[in-house]
C-alpha cells in the first residue's frame, strides 16, 4: 500500500455517495432503533401451558369416612341428636336452606321448636315463642308435649357408616360408601360433585336406594326441583319398609316443594312424613310453619334474630310475611 | 498504464462495488433477520404445538368383594401397561406383583389426572382369596385398609388432524437432571457454554465428514435441532442449514437456555406407536418404559436420549442391541463428561435394557368412539378437538365391549356355520349383526359393537340402522294398555286379564288391516301373559284397538320413539326404530318406568385439568313404577318360558326379562333384554334388506346370551323387585279369583292393590279340562278341530 491516501478523483463523487449510504442507512437504523423495543416485548415469555401432573400426593382416592363430627355451625349437632341446637326454628319460612340444616338463622319464624327432653334451649328462640306451649299449635297431629319425644334431627346429615357395615353385599358397601362421600359435598356446598359421584355409585348397584335420595338432595341444591321430587318419589319408593329414611326422604321432599312455591303438596308431604316418623324435626317444623302460615298475619313487625348465632337469615321469603309470634289460640 | 494507476482503478472499483452492495445487502439482511426473529418468537411464545384430544374408557373401581377374573383384571392391567414382577420388587408405577401363594397382589399404580381430582399413583396391597376374590385393599405406604381403589382408564382413541401426535408437556423441573445430563451427553455437551452454533463441532464434522467421506456426525447444536423441527419440510439442503443456524443464534440470543431446553425435551420425536407418533421425552418414557421420568434409571435415560439422533433404528423394542450399544455410548459420554461417576457408569452399563413389551392388541372401540366424536361434533368445533388437547372420560367398559365384539363374531360364526341359506345369501352381502349394552339407572353405554368388522364398513348400526323391530316394539301397546288401567281407563288391562287371540280385522278410515299370528297359529282366550310370552300379534293388536291409537302413540313418544304415524301396523313394529331408541325404551321399564338419557361422554376436560363439561345425571319418570314392574314381570316370562326361553336353554341363570323381535318379511331378528342392572338389544340381518329367514330367538338371542352370560357377572346378583302398590297373587286362571292355598290349578299375576282379585274362588266340584302338560298355560285350542284356526 501507498503511503499516500488515496483521494478521489472528484469530491463531488465522494459526497455523493457518502450521503447515499446515509440515506440508505437511515432507514435501517430507525428500524433497529424501533425493532429492539417490539423485541423487548416479544421477550416477555408465555409460559407452557401447564399440565396437571400432580406431584403432590392427595389423599387417597377413598379416604376413611370420618364421624360426621364437624363443628361447623352449619351442622352443629349432628353427632349429638339428644342436644337440639339453640337455633331449633329453621331458615325462614318459605325458603329455607336446606344445607345450613339444622340451621342456625333462628330469626323471623313463627314456629314454636318442639322444647326438647334436655329444655333450657327455648330461651334463645323468639321473641313471641318464650311462652307459647306446643299444644297451642294448631295441627291435628299429636302434639309433641315436654319430655315426651326426642326430636329426631336429619339422619341424612349423618355419616352412613353404620349403614356400610351392615351392608348386605360388597357392592353396596362399596356403592354407599361413594354415596357417603357425595353426601359429604352436598353438605360442603358441592352438589355438582355429588351428583357426579352418585351417578357412579348407582352404576355400581342399582339397587342402592339412599344414592337416589342424595340425588334429590343434590338437585334441591341445585334449585331444579322436578329433578329432585323425581328421585326423592324414587327413593321413596325403595324406602317403603325403612320408615326412618321414608320420614325423612319425604320431609325432603316437602321442603323442595316448599321452596319450589307448591305449598298444598309440601303440606301433604310433611303429614306423610309425619306419619312414618313422627319425630323427623324437619317435618315436623315444615308442616306446623305450613299450617300456621295460613292464619292470619298479626300487626307485629319481623323479630330480631336470636343470639346464639352468626349467620344471618336466607333470601326474602316470597310469601307472607311470617308472623312473629305464634297466632293466638283458635278457641 | 502504471502500476499505480491500475490499484488505484482496482481499488476504487473495489470501494464502489462495495459501497453499492453492502447497504443493500444490509437492508436485506437485517429484514431477513426480522423474519426469522419473527418466526422464532412466534415458535417460542405463541401456541407451541397442536395437542391432539385423548378418549378414554372408564375407569374400573376395585373393592372387597369382587372377582378378579369375572372383571377380566389381569388382562386390564396388560392393556394400561402394568408390568409383572417378581413378588416384594415392585419400585415404581406400572409395577405389579401376585404371589399365587400367599394371595397378594402388589400394584404401583399409575398416576393419573381424574377429572375431578388428580391421583398420584400408589402402592397398593390387595389380599386375595384362593379363587381370587378381592379381601381386602392396603395402602402399602401408610399401611391402613382402604375401602376402594381405581384402575385408570385406558387409552382408547384420539382426536387429531393427520398425523396422531401425541406428546404430553413436562417443565423442565419435573425432569431429573440427569435426564438432561443423558439428553446433553448425546447430542450436545457444550449446550450451555455455546451461544447457539458450535464451531468446534462444525469444524469437527466436516473434518471427519470429509475424511469417511459421508455425513456421519451432525454438527447441529440442541438449539439447532429445536430450529429444524420448527418446520414442517425436512430440506436438507444448504441454504435451510443457514436458516436453521441463524435462527439458532437468534433464539440463543432471544431466549435462556432453560427455555430453550424445556421446548427441545417436549418437541422431539421418539420413535412410533403404530399411527401414533411418540413426542417428547414424557410420552417416550411411559411408552418404553412404562414409568413417568422421575422413575426411570440412569441407564433407561441414557437409552432415551441415544434415540434422539435416530429413533427407529436405536428403538429398545424393535432393535435391542443397537439401542444397547448407543445407549452405552451415551453413558460413556455421560461419564466422560463427568455427568455421572465411574461405578454409577459401571453399573448403568451392566444393567440389561428392560425392553417392555408393549401391548399388542388393540383395545379400541372404533364404532363407540365414532359415536362419540359425533356426539362432541354438535358441541365443538373440528379445530379444538384436534388442537386443544381436551381428555374426553367416556362411559365404556373395555372388558364389556371385548365380550360384545366376542359375542357378535361367534353368533355370525355360529349362524353361518348352521344354516345354509345364510351362506347362500351372503355371497351377496355379509351377514351384519350389531350390539348395544347399556346401564338402565344410570344410562352409561357399556359396549357398543356397531357391526361386524369397522374395516368392512363403519356404518354404526347401533345409532343409524332404521329397521322394523317387529313384535320388540309390543312393548308399548302393553305398557299403553297398562298404564291405562292404572290411571282407572275404561279397559282392565293386567298381567292376567284375557284377550281374545283370534284373526281380527281393524278398520281405521277407509282402510283395513287383518295382523296375522306366527304360522297362523291362534290360541283363542288367552291372558295378555301367555299372548306377549308367545308374542301373539292378534291379540295384541286387539289389545291396541281397545286402548285406542292414540294411547299407544302417546306412550310410543313417552318412551322415546317420537311420533309415529298414526297406522294400526305400527302396533306389530311396522316403523323403523334404531337399537338405541329400542334400547332406550327397555330402560325405562328396566329401571322402574325412571327414563335417564343413555350417555356417552362423563366428562370432557381441557388441557389445565378444567372439567368444561360434564354429565348430569337427570331422570324422569314416564311410566308408573307399578305399570314398569308388570311390563318386566311378563318381560320375565318370556324368557323363562317364552320366545326367549333360549336364553335359558344356553344356561344363563340370572333372573332376566326380554323380548324377541322379527320384522315381517323376516328382514330383522332383533333381541333386546335385560337383567335388573344392565340391558343389552341386539340385531341381526342384512343391510340390503335381504329376507334373513331367522327369527329373533334364532338369530339374536344367542348373542345376547352369550354377551350376558360373561358380562353379568361382574355385577350383583339382584332379581326384579316389586314396587308399593303391587300385589302378588296366584288366581284361578279360568275365572280369575283369588286362589286359596292348594288349588289345583294356578296362574300367578301382579295386580295393583286396588284391582286385586278379591273375592276367592268358590271350591271345586268338577275337573277342570285343562291341558295337563302344563298347568300353568290356559287350554289351547286344538288346531285340527278348532273352528278359529
Amino acid at each position: 500500500m501507498t503511503a499516500r491516501r488515496i483521494e478521489p478523483d472528484c469530491p463531488l463523487l465522494a459526497r455523493a455517495i457518502v450521503a447515499g449510504w446515509v440515506l440508505l442507512a437511515a432507514p435501517i437504523i430507525a428500524r433497529a432503533a424501533v425493532g429492539s423495543a417490539d423485541r423487548a416485548r416479544a421477550t416477555r415469555l408465555v409460559g407452557f401451558r401447564e399440565e396437571n401432573i400432580g406431584p403432590e400426593d392427595l389423599p387417597s382416592p377413598t379416604a376413611t369416612p370420618t364421624p360426621e363430627a364437624s363443628p361447623a355451625a352449619q351442622n352443629g349437632a349432628d353427632s349429638s341428636p339428644s342436644a337440639a341446637p339453640p337455633a331449633m326454628a329453621p331458615e325462614a319460612a318459605p325458603s329455607p336452606n336446606p344445607q345450613a340444616w339444622p340451621p342456625d338463622a333462628a330469626e323471623a319464624s313463627p314456629v314454636i321448636p318442639p322444647t326438647p327432653a334436655s329444655g333450657g334451649q327455648e330461651g334463645a328462640a323468639l321473641p313471641g315463642a318464650a311462652g307459647a306451649e306446643p299444644s297451642s299449635v294448631p295441627t291435628e297431629l299429636a302434639p309433641l308435649g315436654i319430655g315426651q319425644m326426642t326430636p329426631t334431627l336429619q339422619i341424612s346429615n349423618a355419616s352412613l357408616r353404620p349403614l356400610v357395615a351392615s351392608a348386605a353385599t360388597p357392592a353396596l358397601a362399596a356403592s354407599l360408601r361413594m354415596t357417603d362421600r357425595a353426601r359429604k359435598n352436598i353438605l360442603d356446598g358441592r352438589p355438582d360433585d355429588a351428583i357426579q359421584l352418585l351417578s357412579r355409585a348407582v352404576s355400581i348397584d342399582p339397587g342402592n336406594s339412599y344414592a337416589y335420595f342424595y340425588l334429590g338432595r343434590a338437585w334441591l341444591a341445585k334449585k331444579n326441583y322436578s329433578q329432585a321430587v323425581t328421585f326423592f318419589n324414587r327413593a321413596e319408593m325403595a324406602f317403603a319398609s325403612n320408615p326412618d329414611w321414608l320420614g325423612e326422604t319425604l320431609a325432603f321432599e316437602g321442603l323442595t316443594y316448599e321452596q319450589w312455591g307448591q305449598p298444598q303438596q309440601a303440606e301433604k308431604e310433611y303429614a306423610q312424613a309425619l306419619q312414618a316418623t313422627p319425630g323427623n324435626l324437619m317435618a315436623r317444623v315444615g308442616y306446623t310453619r305450613l299450617t300456621v302460615n295460613s292464619a292470619p298475619p298479626p300487626e307485629v313487625a319481623a323479630p330480631a334474630p336470636s343470639g346464639s348465632e352468626a349467620v344471618p337469615a336466607p333470601s326474602e321469603p316470597p310469601a307472607p310475611p311470617p308472623p312473629a309470634e305464634p297466632p293466638p289460640p283458635a278457641d | 498504464m502504471s502500476f499505480k494507476r491500475i490499484l488505484k482503478i482496482a481499488l476504487l472499483s473495489a470501494v464502489a462495488v462495495l459501497l453499492f452492495t453492502i447497504p443493500p445487502g444490509i437492508y436485506f439482511f437485517s429484514r431477513y433477520y426480522d423474519s426469522l426473529e419473527a418466526e422464532v418468537v412466534a415458535r417460542f411464545s405463541g401456541k407451541r404445538w397442536n395437542i391432539p384430544s385423548r378418549i378414554y374408557s372408564d375407569s374400573t373401581i376395585l373393592y372387597p368383594g369382587q372377582n378378579l377374573k369375572d372383571l377380566g383384571f389381569f388382562q386390564r392391567l396388560a392393556r394400561l401397561n402394568y408390568h409383572r414382577v417378581a413378588p416384594g420388587a415392585v419400585s415404581a408405577r406400572g409395577e405389579y406383583s401376585y404371589d399365587e401363594k400367599t394371595g397378594n397382589l402388589e400394584i404401583f399404580l399409575h398416576s393419573f389426572s381424574y377429572p375431578y381430582r388428580d391421583f398420584a399413583g400408589e402402592l397398593v396391597r390387595i389380599n386375595l382369596s384362593t379363587n381370587r376374590v378381592i379381601q381386602s385393599i392396603q395402602d402399602v405406604g401408610s399401611g391402613r385398609a382402604i375401602y376402594s381403589t381405581e384402575l385408570e382408564p385406558e387409552l382408547i382413541g384420539g382426536i387429531f388432524q393427520g398425523n396422531w401426535k401425541q406428546r404430553r408437556i413436562v417443565r423442565l423441573s419435573q425432569v431429573p437432571p440427569a435426564f438432561i445430563d443423558a439428553i446433553l451427553a448425546a447430542e450436545d455437551h457444550r449446550f450451555y457454554e455455546h451461544g447457539g452454533l458450535d464451531f468446534l463441532r462444525i469444524i469437527k464434522a466436516a473434518w471427519v465428514d470429509l475424511i469417511s467421506r459421508h455425513i456421519r456426525e451432525g454438527g447441529s447444536t440442541l438449539t439447532q435441532q429445536l430450529m429444524k423441527n420448527f418446520f414442517l419440510t425436512n430440506k436438507r439442503t444448504f441454504s435451510r442449514k443457514i436458516k436453521e443456524a441463524l435462527m439458532a443464534l437468534i433464539a440463543e440470543h432471544l431466549y435462556s437456555k432453560q427455555e430453550i431446553l424445556e421446548l427441545y425435551v417436549n418437541d422431539i420425536y421418539l420413535g412410533q406407536r403404530g399411527q401414533e407418533g411418540i413426542y417428547g421425552i414424557w410420552e417416550a418414557s411411559e411408552y418404553y418404559f412404562s414409568r413417568e421420568p422421575r422413575d426411570l434409571t440412569i441407564a433407561e435415560m441414557a437409552t432415551i436420549a441415544g434415540m434422539i439422533s435416530a429413533p427407529n433404528r436405536f428403538n429398545p423394542l424393535k432393535h435391542p442391541k443397537a439401542a444397547t450399544f448407543r445407549r452405552n455410548e451415551v453413558l460413556h459420554l455421560m461419564v466422560a463428561d463427568g455427568y455421572i461417576s465411574e461405578p454409577a457408569y459401571q453399573q448403568a452399563v451392566a444393567e440389561p435394557l428392560h425392553a417392555r413389551e408393549t401391548f399388542a392388541e388393540s383395545n379400541d372401540a372404533p364404532y363407540f368412539i365414532d359415536y362419540v366424536k359425533s356426539e362432541l361434533a354438535t358441541r365443538y368445533p373440528p379445530e379444538v378437538l384436534t388442537d386443544e388437547g381436551l381428555r374426553i372420560f367416556t362411559t365404556l367398559d373395555v372388558h364389556t365391549e371385548k365380550l360384545a365384539e366376542a359375542a357378535v363374531k361367534r353368533n355370525l360364526d355360529d349362524l353361518e356355520t348352521r344354516y345354509k341359506f345364510v351362506r347362500l345369501r351372503e355371497k351377496k352381502e355379509p351377514l351384519e349383526e350389531c350390539l348395544l349394552a347399556l346401564e338402565p339407572q344410570s344410562g352409561k353405554i357399556r359396549a357398543m359393537v356397531g357391526g361386524r368388522s369397522y374395516r368392512i364398513s363403519q356404518f354404526n348400526r347401533v345409532t343409524q340402522s332404521r329397521r322394523q323391530p317387529g313384535s320388540a316394539f309390543k312393548i308399548v301397546t302393553y305398557a299403553a294398555a297398562f298404564q291405562e288401567t292404572l290411571d282407572g281407563g275404561p279397559y282392565q288391562f293386567l298381567p292376567t286379564s284375557y284377550i281374545d287371540d283370534a284373526p281380527f280385522t281393524w278398520q281405521y278410515g277407509d282402510m283395513q288391516w287383518t295382523p296375522k299370528n306366527y304360522k297362523d297359529r291362534y290360541f283363542g282366550r288367552v291372558t295378555l301373559e301367555f299372548a306377549l310370552q308367545e308374542s301373539l300379534n292378534s291379540a295384541a293388536a286387539r289389545i291396541a284397538n281397545a286402548i285406542g291409537l292414540d294411547k299407544v302413540l302417546a306412550m310410543a313418544q313417552r318412551l322415546g320413539f317420537g311420533k309415529l304415524p298414526p297406522y294400526p301396523s305400527i302396533v306389530l313394529g311396522g316403523i323403523e326404530v334404531t337399537p338405541m331408541q329400542l334400547a332406550q325404551a327397555y330402560a325405562i321399564v328396566a329401571n322402574d318406568g325412571m327414563k335417564v338419557q343413555p350417555y356417552a361422554i362423563t366428562a370432557v376436560v381441557d388441557e389445565n385439568g378444567h372439567v368444561i363439561e360434564g354429565h348430569e345425571f337427570k331422570a324422569e319418570q314416564v311410566l308408573s313404577p307399578q305399570v314398569a314392574y308388570m311390563m318386566q314381570f311378563m318381560f320375565e316370562q318370556v324368557i323363562n318360558h317364552g320366545t326367549g326361553y333360549g336364553a335359558r336353554a344356553m344356561g344363563f341363570t340370572r333372573p332376566a326379562a326380554g323380548k324377541t323381535g322379527t320384522s315381517n318379511d323376516d328382514n330383522d331378528a332383533w333381541f333386546v333384554g335385560f337383567t335388573p342392572n344392565l340391558l343389552a338389544v341386539v340385531w341381526t340381518g342384512f343391510d340390503q334388506k335381504e329376507p334373513l329367514g331367522l327369527t329373533g330367538a334364532q338369530a339374536s338371542l344367542p348373542a345376547w346370551t352369550m354377551f350376558m352370560k360373561d358380562a353379568t357377572v361382574l355385577r350383583p346378583l339382584a332379581d326384579f323387585t316389586v314396587p308399593p302398590g303391587l300385589v302378588d297373587e296366584k288366581v284361578d286362571p279360568l275365572t280369575g279369583c283369588k286362589a286359596p292355598p292348594n288349588y289345583p290349578m294356578t296362574i300367578e299375576g301382579v295386580f295393583p292393590a286396588s284391582l286385586a282379585p278379591t273375592r276367592i274362588c268358590p271350591p271345586l266340584t268338577a275337573p277342570l279340562p285343562v291341558n295337563s302338560a302344563n298347568h300353568s298355560m290356559p287350554a289351547a285350542p286344538n288346531p285340527m278341530t278348532d273352528p278359529n284356526d
